[in-house]
């Protein structure tokens, strides 16, 4: 190991470990004019630190809301000190942090937190996800009758879904309106939340259960003619093709299609 | 909008003409005049007034992303701006491997912009995997001159072009240190031909750090290598000086700009501001007292070209 490898090393561990004190780096370190030398090397430390939970709380300022201030801090500390960075972009530092909560005490306790998060996270990444044209409904204006049986889809590339246990999102929703909290309650079923960037905004809402389930089939190539089969054995038969027709016509609206087409 | 890449395009022709070759090939960026540090609280105001602004420096990363919006809103400031860009995680001084996705990444960033050049700074962010998120200091050693002209070499060939690199702002130093900052940064554009992007206050901030004086690093730079000056705000704790880009820019980092001036002629100059973000009429008048320092301190012929080129710039755009 050459010299320098050493010394970055050193100057790493003692950051990492938040050590002002440490001898091996104060020894390679000049004193001399002015303020102590541990305390120069605080500033590394503290800023290291600092500069960390200062990305989470801008990341997830919802959260820093929810939680307060104090809570939020003393978790964002916990979360540096589990998670030192690997990426070169500090956009990328707190995306561990919804699993964060959800497996660490206390946090765990509180699901609706670790969901907040991913909520956001969702949305961030929607909102610089690779640009990629909508399909429109004028795509399919030109479509036979016998055609559409055999329409297939492909989502939007910044299209992302997530499963709530908890009603997180009804949370999130009233933060992000300035609007208090309600209670956390734990759903007795799972919702399912939908994620995307129509042109350049980030938007979610939730999908009823037969929405999100021919969502995930449709996502997986099965074409339109058996999503309305499904549908017929999911709920009422006779409005069946109607109904799936709808979620299509929302699905193209909001821009949550790459294409439409037939196979 | 769409007539403005065109402007863009005219003013890198005539930019060309003002270059200066180098004995590699390459040639010296040019002088761009007064600019700022493109932040998103003023994305608006700069789309909707298109504010007299010589040009732009980006912060490579924030722009390393997939798509979306903020590489919509780059790709219309540049079309009225030049832009150069400017990286916080190149690790230049790392003895880590190289990190290859990060350079991919800043090579396709650059072939998207087209900026007027590519900097970061001589420092490194982490070793063995991690990412500490700051400008760490390194001894000034002919072990450690050798390992960063190496990596220098190694990224300007991946990259095709020269980088250009910054001094930081430094609150301890290496006791083995065998030479002062202002010789390890003059040795490494000499062996290596990269630029260098003199930051007033990052000097002001280490001289009085180390208790040196500002202008023995001044004068020890090569007056022909740098092509970008830096002007932040610092915090002042008495006895020690923190880089917290948070305030305006200090009268005695003025002074000392305008000593710069006057040893390196003109550079292109901008304010680095990344806290306590005021609006953006403040900055652009802390902008123009740099300007009428330069005014000042510089040849009346090296501004006039820059103010053609200005008004001919706005005028179309
Ligand atoms: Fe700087």
């Amino acid at each position: 190991m050459s010299r320098l490898a050493e010394l970055q090393s050193l100057l790493q561990n003692g950051i990492l470990a938040g050590d002002n004190e440490c001898d091996g780096v104060l020894a390679v370190l000049r004193t001399g004019n002015g303020a102590p030398v541990a305390e120069r090397f605080g500033i590394y430390t503290n800023a290291y630190r600092a500069r960390l939970v200062e990305i989470v709380g801008k990341d997830h300022e919802l959260l820093v809301e929810y939680m307060g201030e104090d809570l939020f801090n003393r978790m964002a500390l916990e979360y540096v000190d589990a998670h030192p960075s690997s990426t070169t972009n500090a956009r990328y530092y707190s995306r561990n942090l919804s699993l964060f909560l959800a497996e660490n005490e206390p946090y765990k306790r509180w699901p609706q937190m670790a969901e907040i998060v991913s909520i956001q996270t969702a949305l961030d990444d929607a909102f610089d996800s690779e640009d990629n044209l909508a399909a429109g409904l004028e795509d399919l204006s030109g479509l036979a009758p016998e055609q559409w049986a055999g329409l297939v889809f492909e989502p939007h590339s910044s299209v992302r879904t997530l499963e709530a246990t908890t009603n997180a999102f009804e949370i999130w929703s009233a933060l992000k309106a300035g609007h208090e909290a309600p209670p956390p309650e734990i759903l007795d079923t799972k919702l399912t939340l939908i994620v995307w960037r129509q042109d350049l905004t980030p938007k979610v809402r939730p999908q009823g259960y037969e929405e999100a389930m021919l969502w995930k089939e449709a996502g997986r190539g099965v074409a339109f003619g058996v999503l309305c089969e499904m549908a017929a054995t999911f709920d009422q038969p006779e409005t069946a093709a109607e109904r799936a027709a709808s979620y299509l016509a929302g699905w193209l609206n909001a821009g949550l299609l790459a294409s439409a087409r037939t196979c | 909008m769409t007539a403005q890449p065109k402007v863009s395009k005219e003013l890198d022709l005539r930019d060309a003409g003002a270059r200066s070759s180098t004995e590699n090939g390459f040639s010296k960026p040019p002088f761009l005049g007064f600019g700022l540090g493109l932040r998103s609280e003023h994305y608006s105001e700069i789309l909707d007034n298109r504010p007299p602004i010589d040009w732009f420096e980006i912060l490579s990363e924030n722009f390393m992303v997939p798509g979306g919006q903020p590489l919509k809103i780059l790709d219309q400031i540049r079309a009225s701006y030049p832009i150069v860009m400017h990286g916080v995680s190149l690790s230049i001084a790392s003895t880590g491997e190289p990190n290859w996705d990060y350079l991919r990444s800043l090579k396709a960033l650059a072939e998207r912009v087209e900026p007027r050049w590519v900097s970061d700074h001589l420092c490194w962010t982490g070793v063995h995997g991690v990412n500490l998120h700051d400008l760490l200091p390194i001894p000034y050693t002919q072990e450690a001159l050798g390992h960063i002209c190496s990596r220098v070499q190694l990224v300007q060939e991946y990259l095709g072009r020269e980088l250009v690199l910054e001094n930081v702002s430094t609150y301890v130093d290496f006791a083995e240190s065998e030479m002062p900052e202002w010789e390890f940064l003059s040795e490494l554009t000499r062996r290596t031909g990269c630029w260098l992007l003199f930051d007033v206050n990052n000097v002001y901030v280490s001289a009085r750090n180390h208790g040196y004086d500002p202008v023995r690093f001044l004068e020890g730079i090569p007056a022909d290598r740098v092509v970008q000056f830096h002007l932040a705000g610092h915090s002042d704790m008495g006895d020690y000086i923190i880089d917290t880009h948070d305030h305006p820019v200090s009268d005695e980092v003025f002074e000392l700009y305008r000593k710069a001036l006057d040893r390196f002629g003109p550079v292109s100059t901008m304010i680095e501001r990344d806290d306590n973000i005021p609006p953006l009429a403040d900055l652009l008048e802390e902008l123009e007292r740099a300007r009428r320092i330069a005014e000042n301190v510089l040849p009346s012929q090296s501004l006039l070209q820059l103010n053609d080129r200005r008004n001919e710039h706005f005028r179309r755009a």
